[in-house]
């Protein structure tokens, strides 16, 4: 357990960055508050309800996948719209870059879109002269300052008010304020021009509906609705896995997902688009392509034992109540994706890709305390903390990441063991973690001792001012505010 | 090799050998789009997204809502739809009055409509449970209207209660075309556009209206 990774040094260094913990901290507890009460306008037995329903919908369509996916091409298209169908993200890209030019598009506005994130879309369409401006606040932000988005709904998480008025002065020549309202007033102005004046507008896809063809899109600022307003063109990249069977699959999704992403009951703007405009709209774009990514997804259908990461639905609860993420931030992640469903996605995606990243992403299932946090929270039921055991299992058996896991072999196949039995995992961590800080006693727990000790060290990143079972008591506490 | 799409095809297939297809969706719920009024939850609703709810009892009121309202908010220029749900409150004699520009909805001068104060829509239905104004694209009911203005406002005639977020299924169904498919675009407007990705902090109005404002009309 020596020698840095990229995660341990990113971790590291975000650990060290005393503003950008109070930031995280005080960002997810926001979102956490939002969530709170958001539910707490149903009863208990209700949301649960909906969440059933919802994690049914979402196993039941990956499971017929390809069905679906035939029936969405054959209803877009006899909605007047395009389908393509991209390998990896390269393909994808060279797909919307194509599009661009035969539209003779130079600029194209965006909104935000994870899968576009993972692709790397921007650069491979500035490399054929297209400027690709990100319209959601957050990411525009992010984009301004050649960083990458640190949460998947507030890309912008990590910056305050400061960073954001100098990023407005340098780039917009506007007065320095820390007026929020002000700022966001400065972005308006300046995007308005570039709505107005773009070409295409491309857009991820929150889900798409086998049943009719229809593309669904969930936002609160209004600029993915301006995307595909105002544009002559709309390309949405949606990776296969989002697709629903139908209109009732689309509303038990929206039935979970902003109340869980941000309390809502609906975000302030749910689109639902099938196909271009019609004759005699005044409005809406006039070409409407559909891009859809496999890019790793298909071989993680292949992967029963992991499937279940497909049925994201990218709310960021999860994120919101990880104790890891909270202390160490997106960036540390090295990925698109990040927290807890980052910590499965990116390293299975990698994997499939045959990325060369793989190696080191297969270290981010390690990077987590098996709270169970997340599960309780994900509206489609994914048991990520399993889910990341079984990953740590599978990297200590594989020769090119077994120098990653702090557990060889026989301790990692005592954590399995563990996982399957929660009530000794936590009275065995308890132990190790708050009554055993010198993991005396856990080292003779028998059958637990060697993976108890291991793991407990392996939490203690280097360079950390303070060892991880310092700071447990205070995470220990968040995590039963977020669970209370 | 093969094309992407029967590469990406088969992989699923393969992939999902050890599963049987779950056959057809159930339709659980709901299959009307439309039910009862709700006052109270819409109210409520409407309180929690910021959309501000202007009960009214007939059409009369209606009209006096909107005079009041742009009053108030010392409209200048306005767009609205031409639609006969909004027949009723003969919207050019009321800005005429008023010496309201009007700025119409066409094809070639659509962006016109960010310099418009106010966008008056009708609306398809009131979702209770969420507070959502549902609005269709078609060809006198332009997306623009909803959008682009500083202030949204939506004039809802009676009958028009979407109980719930289920009840989206029954209503897109409702609204297909002769060919079976629903409107281009079908929005469920939550409130005001908003943001809070500086700080967390909310902010009303970044890219859409700053306001959304219903005038519903009860049912005689
Ligand atoms: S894994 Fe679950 S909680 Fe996390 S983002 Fe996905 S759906 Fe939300």
């Amino acid at each position: 357990m020596t020698g840095s990774t990229p995660f341990r040094a990113a971790a590291a260094a975000a650990l060290a960055d005393r503003r950008l913990r109070a930031t995280l901290k005080s960002a997810v507890a926001v979102f956490r508050g939002n969530r709170a009460r958001g539910l707490a306008l149903l009863a208990p037995a209700e949301f649960e309800a909906l969440r059933h329903r919802a994690a049914e919908v979402r196993r039941r369509c990956l499971r017929s996948l390809p069905v679906l996916l035939e029936r969405l091409e054959h209803n877009v298209v006899a909605a007047g719209g395009h389908v393509h169908w991209a390998r990896t993200g390269a393909e994808a890209n060279e797909i919307v870059a194509r599009i661009a030019a035969a539209e003779g598009v130079r600029l194209a506005v965006k909104g935000k879109s994870m899968v576009t994130e993972e692709t790397g879309l921007n650069a491979a369409l500035a490399a054929r002269g297209v400027e690709a401006v990100e319209t959601d606040l957050g990411e525009w932000i992010v984009q301004l300052a050649d960083e990458k988005p640190s949460h998947i709904v507030a890309p912008a998480m990590h910056k305050n008010r400061r960073e954001v008025s100098e990023l407005f002065h340098k780039h917009l020549g506007e007065p320095l304020s820390d007026d929020i309202p002000e700022l966001t007033l400065m972005a308006r102005r300046a995007l308005r021009a570039r709505f107005l004046a773009a070409d295409m507008g491309i857009t991820g896809a929150n889900m798409a509906v086998a049943e009719t063809g229809s593309v669904v899109l969930v936002e609160n600022e209004g600029n993915i609705r301006m995307s595909t307003t105002l544009p002559r063109v709309h390309v949405a990249v949606m990776s296969i896995e989002k697709v629903v069977a139908t209109l009732d699959d689309m509303a038990a999704l929206l039935a979970v997902l902003p109340r869980s992403c941000t309390g809502q009951t609906l975000s302030s703007y749910t689109s639902i688009l099938s196909g271009p405009r019609r004759p005699g709209e005044a409005d809406g774009a006039r070409v409407f392509h559909l891009v859809l990514l496999d890019n790793g997804r298909s071989a993680l259908v292949a992967d029963p034992a992991m499937r279940d990461v497909l049925a994201c639905v990218r709310c960021g609860a999860c994120i919101n109540v990880c104790p890891v993420y909270a202390h160490v931030g997106g960036h540390s992640y090295g990925s698109a994706y990040c927290g807890p469903m980052g910590s499965l996605l990116a390293p299975l995606l990698a994997r499939a890709q045959g990325a060369p990243e793989a190696a080191t992403l297969a270290e981010l299932p390690f990077a987590c305390t098996t709270c169970g946090a997340c599960a309780s929270v994900c509206p489609v039921r994914i048991d990520h903390p399993t889910l990341l055991l079984e990953l740590r299992r599978r990297a200590a058996n594989a020769p090119e990441t077994a120098g990653l896991a702090p557990l060889g072999p026989r301790a990692a196949a005592a954590f399995a063991r563990l996982a399957t039995r929660p009530g000794l995992w936590r009275a065995a961590a308890a132990a190790a973690r708050v009554l055993d800080p010198g993991l005396l006693l856990a080292r003779r727990m028998p059958g637990v001792g060697t993976a108890i000790t291991l793991w407990a060290r392996s939490r203690r990143p280097p360079r950390l001012r303070r060892p991880f079972s310092a700071r447990w008591p205070a995470l220990r506490r968040s995590l039963e505010d977020s669970n209370g | 090799m093969a094309d992407a799409r029967s590469e990406i095809l088969m992989a699923l297939r393969l992939a999902l050998t050890d599963c049987p297809d779950p056959g057809p969706a159930p339709r659980p719920g709901a299959d009307a789009a439309f039910g009862p009024a709700d006052p109270q939850a819409l109210a409520a609703a409407c309180a929690r997204c910021g959309v501000r709810l202007l009960p009214v009892a007939d059409w009369a009121q209606a009209r006096a809502a909107v005079a009041d309202l742009l009053r108030e908010l010392d409209v200048r220029s306005a767009t609205f739809w031409n639609h006969p749900d909004l027949a009723p409150l003969d919207l050019p004699a009321l800005c005429a009055a008023r010496g309201i520009e009007v700025i119409p909805a066409r094809e070639e001068s659509i962006r016109d409509l960010a310099r418009a104060d106010i966008g008056i829509t009708s609306a398809l239905g009131l979702l209770a449970e969420s507070g959502s104004i549902l609005v269709a694209a078609g060809a006198d009911t332009p997306r623009s209207t909803s959008l682009l203005p500083e202030t949204h406002l939506a004039v809802v005639p009676p009958g028009r209660t979407v109980p719930g977020i289920a009840n989206l299924a029954p209503l897109l169904r409702s609204l297909a075309d002769v060919q079976g498919r629903p409107p281009s675009a079908l929005h469920a407007i939550t409130g005001p556009s908003s943001t809070g990705d500086i700080e967390m902090v909310v902010v009303k109005g970044v890219h859409g209206p700053v306001r959304a404002v219903v005038v519903a009309v009860a049912a005689q």
